[in-house]
């Protein structure tokens, strides 16, 4: 036996789980979530469902950026485009909101597609610059746009009805993000373990030597977009019929920015990675107004602590821990493994 | 009413140009674009004017002792915070900077609150009158400094050894490490600058615009300067920067006013479509 486990075969890299007990942990953890969702009164219904929006948009930001090494300081502005066709799809069409769920995540998927395609010529900053201002743009269209979108005012969307049940609770809608993020982290999983994500790792490690293996990096690129768009559009939708209420300011540069920190503090292309940076900056601001109180007065007052907190988790992340949660995770595990040595 | 939006845009150009040369240093010598320039020029402008106000400091003191502590800062950013990265990921350090931007507006808040506040005019507010045309003395003012600061660079750059070794080191730094040139002082050098620069840019622009936390969101215009004269390119940074105060103006005079606001950015991604390395940016080359 060895003592650290390599992977040895191709089939056991391409498992979803390495060990098979693992199923067993995830099926204790299901149960455990929705017992804690039913009982955990409102505002934890609230959190619980806040994350796993979060957690669909980190996904699809770091297949994007964690697999595939482009940056995009836009994704909020997926995210605004999905919310917005779901509302209004919903509330002035009167499209169910089962079809309009799929729906905004295909035009997203669509608009994604558009905006990945120049990826191929801008690389590094310029393609952060440039999807920071199709970030700006978007949300000046939306805010002028008023005879569809209401412009400033926001627009109040609907609690979704699936078969005569309206999920007008954070209870009830709980099983509706749930569901959602168990398929969309599988589709991830399965579609990082296999041929797509592999590709868009030789793309990350380096475009000549895959661009030399036969793989077209204009469509793989623009894929990528596509594919993490459509996440950060489900994310979009699903935000809309929860808080029940759109507005350009849910959706601005730093909620980007706000992605970008769930990815690197979880860890830049592992997909567990990205839930644990996503439920940690979620719970964040409640952490910090849980220690304030121990905190020197002169920061107990100040309206900014959040922001500066956010700040130096990011910078430390960075410099010292570049492989975020789940690199320490691995750490860890390792380190436990072979104990004595 | 077009010659002065011209020259009101002439002088907000000239800021977006300042702080798009404090990014252009930094990309051109250590191949990172610091995100927090815009931060950089609001602290400059909030410590001028703590120093005026708080301190009592003579403005002319003030405007001389403002870019000495911003490079101070330059220095400490660098060696703190980018020295400990050299070699990561561009990504890595993009979101560094992105970071910082993020505590330096958080700590400001903190120090100077987040209430918009009124920077102490130097020159007296009475415009100046030119047959039909009307001109505000602080627009020339700012004219004027930017063209003073830029000359200053050129020979800086041109004439100094530290300026020719930062010349060098951005060109080739294993080369230059060679020749004896300490990249480390050079690295640390650039960031002091671009701290001054932005710290001059916060200092003059606070008097047109507002004085508040938030002014570095300014910085986020800056970048379509860069884009349009080229990323390695300083004399581009000002031309870019020009370019987009006066269209903007002249987009707010001649397209519906909203288009005002994201002009920069649709001329940026307009730019980056057809020729991303701007207009006096050069094309690199990657080598495998």
């Amino acid at each position: 036996m060895n003592i650290v486990d390599f992977r040895e075969s191709y089939s056991q890299d391409f498992r979803i789980f390495d060990k098979f007990y693992k199923w067993g942990w995830i099926a204790f953890l299901v149960a455990g979530i929705v017992v804690l969702s039913q009982t955990s009164g409102d505002y934890g219904a609230y959190l619980l469902n806040l994350i796993f929006i979060n957690i669909i948009a980190a996904v699809g930001l770091n297949i994007l950026t964690g697999f595939t090494g482009l940056i995009s300081l836009g994704h909020a502005a997926f995210m605004a485009i999905g919310a917005y066709t779901s509302s209004i799809l919903t509330v002035k069409l009167g499209v169910p909101f089962w079809l309009a769920l799929p729906a905004s995540g295909a035009l997203t998927g669509l608009i994604g597609f558009v905006v990945g395609l120049p990826s191929l010529r801008l690389t590094g900053i310029y393609l952060a610059l440039a999807t920071m201002a199709f970030g700006f743009v978007t949300d000046e269209i939306i805010l002028q746009w008023q005879s569809l979108t209401r412009g400033a005012d926001g627009f109040a969307a609907i609690p979704p009805i699936i078969f005569g049940m309206t999920f007008d609770s954070y209870k009830k809608y709980f099983f509706i993000t749930f569901i959602s993020l168990a398929i969309l982290l599988f589709v991830a999983k399965n579609m990082t373990r296999g041929s797509f994500g592999r590709t868009l790792m030789a793309i990350r490690d380096s475009e000549t030597a895959a661009e030399t293996m036969g793989v077209n990096l204009g469509w793989y690129k623009a894929l990528a977009f596509t594919v993490s768009a459509i996440y950060a559009g489900l994310a979009g939708s699903l935000y809309a019929h929860f808080i029940l209420f759109v507005s350009v300011d849910n959706f601005t540069l730093l909620h980007s920015i706000g992605f970008i920190v769930m990815v690197v503090v979880g860890g830049l292309g592992s997909i567990t990675g990205s839930v644990m940076g996503a439920i940690f900056i979620t719970i964040l601001p409640e952490i910090i107004s849980f220690t304030k109180d121990y905190l020197p007065s002169a920061f107990k007052t100040a309206s900014s602590l959040q922001a500066a907190v956010y700040g130096i988790i990011l910078m430390l992340f960075v410099i010292y821990q570049p492989a975020g949660f789940y690199g320490l995770w691995v750490k860890i595990k390792n380190w436990w493994r072979t104990f004595p040595l | 009413m077009i010659v002065q939006q011209i020259i009101s845009g002439l002088a907000v150009g000239c800021v977006y140009g300042l702080i798009a040369i404090g990014f252009v240093l930094i990309f051109k010598t250590t191949g990172v674009i610091n995100f927090a320039q815009g931060e950089i020029m609001m602290l400059g402008a909030f410590v001028s004017f703590t120093l005026i106000t708080f301190f009592n400091v003579p403005f002319i003191l003030a405007f001389l002792l403002t870019p000495i502590i911003c490079g101070g800062l330059g220095i400490l950013l660098e060696r703190v915070l980018i020295r400990p990265l050299v070699g990561e990921p561009v990504v890595s350090i993009i979101i560094v900077t992105i970071g910082l931007s993020i505590t330096l507006r958080a700590f400001a808040g903190m120090i100077w609150s987040y209430d918009t506040l009124d920077f102490p005019h130097l020159f007296s507010e009475e415009a100046i009158k030119i047959g039909s045309i009307v001109i505000a003395p602080v627009d020339i003012s700012v004219i004027l400094i930017t063209l003073g600061l830029v000359i200053l660079l050129f020979l800086f750059f041109k004439f100094t050894t530290m300026g020719i070794s930062l010349q060098s080191s951005a060109q080739n730094p294993l080369a230059s490490l060679l020749m004896g040139i300490s990249v480390k002082k050079v690295y640390s050098m650039t960031w002091a600058i671009s701290a001054m620069v932005g710290a001059v840019a916060g200092m003059i622009i606070a008097p047109i615009t507002f004085l508040s936390v938030n002014m570095g969101f300014l910085g986020l215009k800056a970048f379509p300067a860069a884009i349009i004269g080229g990323f390695n390119s300083i004399p581009g940074a000002i031309v870019g920067g020009v370019i987009i105060g006066i269209s903007e103006n002249l987009a707010g005079i001649y397209l519906p006013p909203w288009v005002k606001d994201i002009f920069a950015y649709l001329v940026m991604m307009a730019v980056l479509m057809i020729r991303p390395e701007g207009i006096f940016g050069t094309h690199e080359q990657k080598k495998v």
